[in-house]
């Protein structure tokens, strides 16, 4: 039966889920009076409404379901699909490493990564493009505009 | 201090020369991105918004703001030379500026593109001038009463021009207003939802949220699409300049263009999109050969052109005067304002004159330079729409990588930022916008205390929102934009905009 849903009904049962939970964790909050409504306030208000739209949502796209409306795949079929994941991957390893590994070498792999994901197809320039694009940006950033990039170990 | 001294004031701010090279360099940045296809103004701001912080914030409002219009100008080269739009208010551009290209026409395309835009940018300004201070005396005798209806009013806006189902662009609204008062209650001085993550105690960013919604989602977006190089339409392009016929054919859909988008420009909720859309109907039914349009018809590109830049000045209205954002850029630049101690509202023009009247001025020379760049340097952006998406991509999360880290110099920012990066993605895939989430993140905190303080002072009586006529005003008119839809007549010129859309 699961399988029949369509993106809406995921969607909206899935905010409906947050509503609830933004709701009872804001009473841990207090919600006050109306004359002295505390912190938990609008938060619970949010909460409730975020419910209340999900519902909505959730009714209307039922009645959709019934009219034929189905899953739509979210991810694309083949290589793209694939890229995307890596991407993602790559983005979030490129935040946990940064300090570790310091900001040229990090920028470098990171780059030259992406560049190998794209179309560029031998290592080599991918390589390079990757250290021209950290030097490059380094000296616009980190140089010009003072931002402090960490350094790893190797002391760049 | 009276109008002439403020504007000359304010142009002396525009042109000293380090505002000067800021200006520059924020028009030239914004016709860079306008032009290039898959990283918008929104995405730019947030990169560009922490770098910033090592500027004077004069310079920087004035950096920023040129991001913004320039862009607008920009948006055109793509849609007339490859058929694709650079922004989504070009979109609309793309019908008949494409065919004028196929047709040999290329030139006069852009050309009265640049002028159109130019014109209308100049009067857009022109009208900021006008309306805003009267508004700011106005916006000075609100209580928090009436910002809170403001704030439903302006949310309400945004829902009713957002596309797609109404319960979907609510539900964003609700969860902005929610992300909003993650952080520091600076009513109670209590911790919400912070979780003890020390960087959450201020509240989410706006800029890498904004990044993440915007900027990286739409690179995740475009990457799972075929990396091939953009195909440009080979045409000679001469006669920049438009001829008398052009200019006579087109100054009215400019002139009309311009007063609509301006108007639609205050009302919060993607202005510029709507109002170049708008502009094309209005055109295609007041033409006597409305089988014209989407054959090369000039009117079809003056006018959402120069719609789509009045509409960028008419925004900054709502911005400068009420301290509301009408869109996801000017709540970027609100942001900004906030984090360089500024509060934009009806103490603005008071407090900080130099920024109120440096900025619009610098938007006059901004204009000019705009024209100046877009004529003789179309060759030069011709050839980078030819850069591959596979190089430009990497660099694009770089730079949103680069922002979200120099904010505070730690990694929470550009965690924050990839995390809504993913959840931009979804979003898109499940066919909800971010434009009234990150609206209702900014203005959530004014609403927080806003609504909160009313309570108060009315001892929890809610007809204190139905009493104060101003207030009543205002959420009236959110009651009428709620029931607007269910008009049958509304429901069909929306079916036809949306048809134009798609």
């Amino acid at each position: 039966m699961l399988k029949n849903l369509n993106n809406d009904q995921w969607s909206s049962a899935f905010w409906l889920g947050c509503g609830l939970a933004i709701g009872i964790t804001s009473l841990r909050y207090g919600l006050g009076t109306w004359h002295a409504p505390e912190t938990g306030f609008v938060p619970f208000l949010a909460g409730l409404a975020i419910s209340g739209f999900a519902f909505i949502g959730l009714v209307s796209s039922t009645a959709r379901q019934k009219e034929g409306l189905r899953w739509k795949p979210l991810l694309p079929e083949g290589g793209e699909g694939g890229r995307l994941i890596l991407t993602i991957g790559s983005l979030f390893a490129y935040a946990l490493l940064l300090t570790p590994l310091g900001f040229t070498l990090c920028t470098a792999i990171f780059v030259s990564l992406l560049f190998r994901l794209g179309k560029i197809r031998r290592w080599p320039v991918a390589i390079a493009g990757g250290i021209v694009t950290a030097l490059s940006t380094y000296g616009i950033f980190g140089v010009l505009l003072n931002v402090q990039f960490p350094k790893g170990p190797w002391g760049f | 201090m009276d109008s002439l001294s403020s504007i000359l004031m304010g142009l002396q701010v525009a042109c000293q020369p380090l505002n000067l090279f800021f200006c520059f360099v924020g028009v030239l940045i914004g016709t860079l991105i306008g032009v290039l296809p898959g990283i918008g103004p929104v995405a730019t701001l947030s990169i560009l918004l922490p770098i910033t912080f090592r500027v004077p914030p004069v310079a920087a409002i004035i950096m920023l703001a040129g991001v913004y219009y320039g862009a607008m100008y920009g948006g055109s080269t793509t849609s007339i030379l490859v058929n694709i739009p650079g922004e989504a208010s070009s979109v609309v551009t793309c019908l008949d500026g494409y065919q004028m290209a196929r047709r040999g026409k290329a030139g006069p395309a852009l050309g009265i593109a640049a002028f159109a835009s130019f014109i209308a940018g100049t009067l857009g300004i022109v009208g900021l001038m006008l309306v805003a201070p009267p508004l700011s005396l106005i916006a000075l005798r609100f209580s928090p009463v009436e910002y809170c209806s403001l704030v439903i009013l302006g949310l309400t806006l945004l829902v009713f021009l957002s596309h797609g189902p109404m319960w979907k662009s609510l539900l964003m609204a609700a969860v902005g207003i929610f992300l909003g008062c993650v952080g520091l209650d600076t009513m109670a001085g209590f911790e919400r939802f912070s979780f003890g993550i020390v960087e959450l105690a201020d509240g989410l960013g706006i800029a890498p949220v904004a990044m993440g919604l915007f900027g990286i989602s739409e690179v995740l977006l475009n990457i799972e699409h075929s990396m091939e190089g953009r195909s440009i339409f080979k045409t000679k392009i001469q006669n920049l300049l438009p001829s008398l016929r052009d200019w006579a054919d087109s100054i009215y859909p400019i002139l009309r263009g311009t007063a609509l988008g301006f108007f639609l420009g205050i009302l919060p909720g993607g202005g510029a999109v709507i109002s170049s859309f708008l502009s094309y109907a209005v055109e295609k039914k007041v033409s006597k050969h409305p089988e014209r349009f989407g054959q090369g018809a000039i009117e079809g590109v003056a006018g959402p052109e120069a719609a789509n830049n009045s509409a960028s000045a008419g925004a900054f209205i709502p911005l400068l005067t009420l301290g509301i954002p009408s869109n996801a850029v000017t709540a970027i630049l609100l942001g900004a304002m906030i984090v360089f101690g500024m509060q934009p509202g009806p103490l603005l023009i008071q407090k900080n004159p130099d920024l109120f009247w440096g900025t619009i001025m610098s938007m006059y020379v901004g204009n000019i330079m705009l024209l100046v760049l877009n004529l003789p340097l179309i060759g030069i952006w011709v050839k980078i729409l030819k850069v591959p998406y596979s190089v430009l991509f990497p660099l694009i999360l770089l730079f949103c990588l680069i922002g979200a880290y120099s904010i505070n110099n730690n990694k929470v920012e550009m965690l924050i930022m990839i995390v809504f990066g993913v959840i931009g993605y979804l979003f898109k895939k499940f066919e909800y916008e971010a434009a009234p989430l990150i609206l209702a993140l900014v203005l959530g905190p004014m609403f927080d205390v806003a609504f909160r303080r009313s309570l108060m002072l009315s001892s929890g009586d809610f007809t204190v929102f139905f009493t104060r006529p101003i207030s009543l005003g205002l959420l009236g008119s959110a009651l009428l934009v709620l029931l607007f839809p269910l008009l049958p007549w509304f429901k069909k010129k929306r079916n036809l905009i949306e048809e134009l859309e798609d």
